[in-house]
């Protein structure tokens, strides 16, 4: 069955967007959820909609479009809750309904084709091109280069921010640079998992590796791990029971962390006897 | 006594200081030399914790002038111990993580950790007695153990102004004592600035004292007393001096 599948260049580029997106999303997932940011994660994820439909309106790659609202909105919403008093919870409500509704209003007042909105919406693995493959070929790079040289900064950084401020750290720096690499690697993975499961990546395998360990960085590799065994099982069964691949990876991912809650909690109580 | 001129390692003049636009401390003028002691008091809200904040740097002056003397290395050389309720303790850290990264300050970005930096945070850990501990999760340990594992990370890039924030609270009554001790013997090696509201406890290691309500009160030894404090205006519970350490107990109300 395997080798039947790999024949196909749809499936070995899923499958190369499957490792992908698990190298993107683990180690960005794993800065998300230590730092309590998956709200502003959701947020920047709707918020780039609004980019996608500026790019249909404009006639230029959606990507693209998408990119500039991801960034613009992850940035303003760092400055807005430090420098302009204004509640995070709320900044999040606001640019996530904006992004939709702009996206909505753009695609609507393109003339001719509509494109599919479910394909944003809920990812295609499935038809992913070359040329996305290759931007997340780089931009992994980035990441996992900008992570490996400076880990112990963004450690120090996320765990007690006044701390590193007063040992004359880069704060505001390296926070910003942070939430644009994490900006653009929502973007990459929307056009994989779309904008409603993209933020299943960023915190399922995180919080699954999480109830193992709570070590930043061996939650970083497992949630890599865990992300790429459970893309990969819910491709395999997306295409035998003729199902949306973006989906079933989800519900794998969720059943996992639920097999693996149960065997914490038996372990425990064993122990415990 | 050494004829050699002796700077101050920190000098704070008619500083004022607060948060959007409000005032907090006013006319603040203080000197820091190596080996000091500074017990700092005063009431909730009186400032005592922006004024640390100030000398951290992690607020800046509205007016007034603050100077680093050139061995703080323009306040690189602070060890500081924030107030304890500032951390997530559900922060995937480990303990060693955490001393380690109060080294941050003076080393360079990329791979800044070596042997020497591992070494210290071992003997540093060895001394605050969690050497056992250094693999689990911070937030497995103990309000008390936490705190020793801030002070850890504070020392850890060899602090010449060693800035502490009510280390005393939350922490067990075994680690009180043992933590004055430690105190006593880094204040051979460094200047520690505290904030305490249990000054009776620890007035035979303060040198001197700082009373701080809205403007700076300095009295340059730790013979204070009840009407002193009743002119500097700073209300505290209680202050005693004895030649051993003791502790006073409020009388009882019922005879």
């Amino acid at each position: 069955m395997i080798t039947d599948l790999t024949q196909y260049t749809f499936f070995t580029n899923a499958m190369e967007a499957s490792l992908l997106i698990s190298i993107l999303c683990g180690i960005a997932g794993t800065w998300i959820v230590a730092r309590r940011l998956v709200f502003i994660a959701g947020g920047i994820t709707h918020a780039s909609f609004g980019g996608i439909g500026l790019g249909y309106y404009l006639g230029i790659n959606p990507l693209l479009g998408a990119a500039a609202f991801a960034v613009a909105s992850a940035n303003l919403m760092l400055f807005g809750t430090r420098k302009g008093n204004l509640r995070e919870d709320s900044a999040i409500g606001i640019l996530w309904s904006f992004g939709m509704a702009t996206g909505i209003l753009f695609i609507f007042l393109t003339p001719g084709y509509a494109p599919n909105l479910m394909t944003y919406l809920f990812g295609s693995l499935l038809t992913v091109g070359t040329m996305e493959i290759n931007l997340m070929w780089i931009l992994s790079a980035i990441l996992v280069v900008f992570f490996v040289l400076f880990y112990r900064v963004i450690l120090t950084i996320a765990f007690d921010e006044n701390h590193a401020r007063a040992m004359r750290l880069p704060v505001e720096l390296v926070n910003y640079t942070l939430m644009t690499l994490i900006a653009l690697v929502i973007v990459l993975s929307i056009r994989v998992s779309g904008i409603i499961l993209v933020i299943s990546f960023l915190t399922i395998p995180q919080s699954t590796a999480n109830l193992f360990s709570r070590s930043f960085n061996h939650i970083m590799f497992s949630s890599v791990a865990i992300s790429l065994v459970t893309s990969l099982t819910g491709l395999y069964l997306s295409y035998w029971l003729n199902v949306p691949s973006g989906a079933t990876i989800i519900v794998v991912m969720v059943i996992v962390f639920i097999f693996a809650r149960l065997m914490k909690w038996i372990s425990l109580s064993h122990f415990r006897r | 006594m050494s004829l050699k001129p002796v700077l101050p390692l920190l000098k704070i003049e008619n500083l004022a200081a607060g948060y959007n636009g409000r005032i907090v401390l006013h006319d603040i003028n203080l000197t820091i030399m190596a080996n000091d002691f500074i017990g700092v008091i005063g009431p909730n809200g009186g400032g005592k914790t922006t004024l640390l904040k100030v000398i951290t740097g992690l607020i800046p002056p509205m007016t007034g002038l603050m100077n680093y003397g050139p061995l703080l290395d323009n306040g690189r050389r602070i060890g500081y111990l924030p107030q304890m309720h500032q951390y997530d303790r559900n922060f995937p850290i480990l303990v060693l993580d955490v001393i380690l990264s109060g080294g941050m300050g003076q080393r360079k970005l990329i791979n800044p950790f070596n042997r020497t930096d591992r070494k210290r945070a071992t003997e540093l850990m060895a001394m605050t007695g969690l050497s056992h501990l250094q693999n689990h999760p911070i937030g497995d340990l103990s309000g008390g153990q936490a705190q020793r594992v801030f002070l850890c990370r504070a020392l850890m890039n060899d602090p010449a102004l060693l800035i502490l924030d009510e280390p005393a609270n939350f922490v067990d009554a075994g680690f009180e004592a043992e933590l004055y001790d430690i105190l006593h013997d880094l204040n051979k090696k460094m200047a520690i600035i505290m904030v305490t509201h249990d000054l009776g406890i620890i007035t035979p290691y303060v040198k001197t004292i700082a009373c701080v309500n809205g403007d700076l009160h300095y009295h340059p030894s730790s013979e204070i007393t009840q009407d002193l404090l009743a002119t500097y205006s700073c209300p505290i519970e209680l202050i005693t001096h004895g030649t051993v350490p003791h502790r006073v107990l409020k009388t009882h109300t019922e005879p």
